[in-house]
């Protein structure tokens, strides 16, 4: 979509001014995710569901930087060794956990005709914002992959998270 | 966090993206900014985590790059792929489930530490529930990380493997 420099910085200062509006109010409602959920909601109602052009593409870099930072100072040295010392087993469960992912693939595509990436993205078992961005550059049906993450947080966070604190929690 | 060790994070994550640009990580702003801001953290020897505001600000950057692209199907198209979806993810959890008690079992993790780290979603709930329950709460979130940047690394290979196989024409995100 093509559009004037000026045009373009509105449209993207509305659309992050709608991000920033529906993710305040998300998280204002404790909703899970509803940082990220939030303001792909805010920003697509103020964009007028693609009638105006995106935010510039620096603005998604600006955000995915400041998100593996806050990512990234989780770890700490003891941390670290412990990490290193269990590396094979992590490695080999989130393997599995991928070809999980392959085989779900597999099954959309075949019984319900939806595109390999859009299939694999939706599928994988990966954070919300790291799949849709990479859905959106690989031209995927990111509407999709972010609703299917979204089904996949709140059962996380609404269904299994209590289940495992009953279950593991102290008696 | 001091405003000094901030800038220093930010400056290694920084770093750390351009250099992933350099050698075409997938997704390099996310996966070179996490490893540069940690190395930076293990360098200083830690100090706290970012700013939520910082936090929450980056999530409404990205949030609304990828809002602004939606188009008006989007909720029809959900409704699609619904059920099948659905069941997908519930194999998924269930999987994670599972996978947390074998790593329990056979490497002597703790019982709390294996399965919320397991679990894949919600991160910083799992790492919240596992900080109430007296675990291992930095444990988890490692691992967490370690899933994060193994299935976007992998993901994002198997995502340019296809469009090359499928001849997309659109080059890989640089």
């Amino acid at each position: 979509m093509k559009a004037e420099p000026g045009r373009r910085s509105l449209s993207g200062a509305l659309a992050v001014g709608g991000g920033l509006v529906g993710a305040t109010l998300l998280v204002l409602l404790n909703v899970p995710a509803g940082g990220i959920v939030g303001a792909v909601a805010g920003s697509a109602v103020a964009s007028g569901f693609r009638g105006r052009p995106p935010p510039p593409y620096g603005v998604r870099v600006v955000g995915l930087v400041l998100l593996g930072c806050a990512a990234g100072v989780r770890l700490d040295i003891q941390t670290l060794e412990t990490l290193l010392h269990l590396i094979v087993p992590l490695l080999v469960a989130v393997g599995l956990l991928l070809a999980l992912d392959v085989g779900l693939a597999t099954v959309l595509v075949r019984r319900y005709s939806v595109d390999p990436v859009t299939a694999l993205l939706a599928c994988a078992p990966g954070g919300v914002s790291e799949m849709a961005v990479l859905a959106d550059e690989a031209n995927a049906r990111t509407g999709i992959v972010i609703a299917i993450h979204v089904v996949r947080v709140a059962t996380v966070v609404l269904v299994a998270l209590p289940l495992l604190l009953l279950l593991l929690g102290p008696s | 966090m001091s405003p000094v060790l901030l800038l220093g994070l930010l400056a290694g994550g920084s770093v750390g993206a351009a250099l992933a640009r350099l050698v075409r990580l997938p997704m390099w702003p996310l996966t070179g900014a996490l490893v540069g801001s940690s190395a930076v953290h293990l360098a200083v020897g830690g100090g706290g985590t970012l700013p939520s505001w910082l936090v929450f600000a980056a999530q409404v950057l990205v949030g609304s790059t990828l809002g602004a692209r939606l188009g008006p199907t989007v909720l029809r198209e959900f409704r699609a792929v619904m059920a099948p979806a659905t069941v997908a993810v519930l194999a998924t959890v269930a999987a994670g489930i599972g996978l947390g008690l074998a790593l329990w079992a056979s490497n002597g993790l703790g019982l709390v530490e294996a399965v919320f780290g397991m679990v894949p979603g919600g991160v910083g709930e799992m790492v919240a529930a596992v900080a109430s329950l007296g675990g291992d709460s930095a444990l988890v979130a490692g691992i967490h990380l370690v899933r994060l940047l193994v299935v976007v690394s992998v993901i994002g290979w198997l995502v340019r493997w296809f469009q090359r196989r499928d001849g997309d024409g659109r080059a890989a995100p640089d």
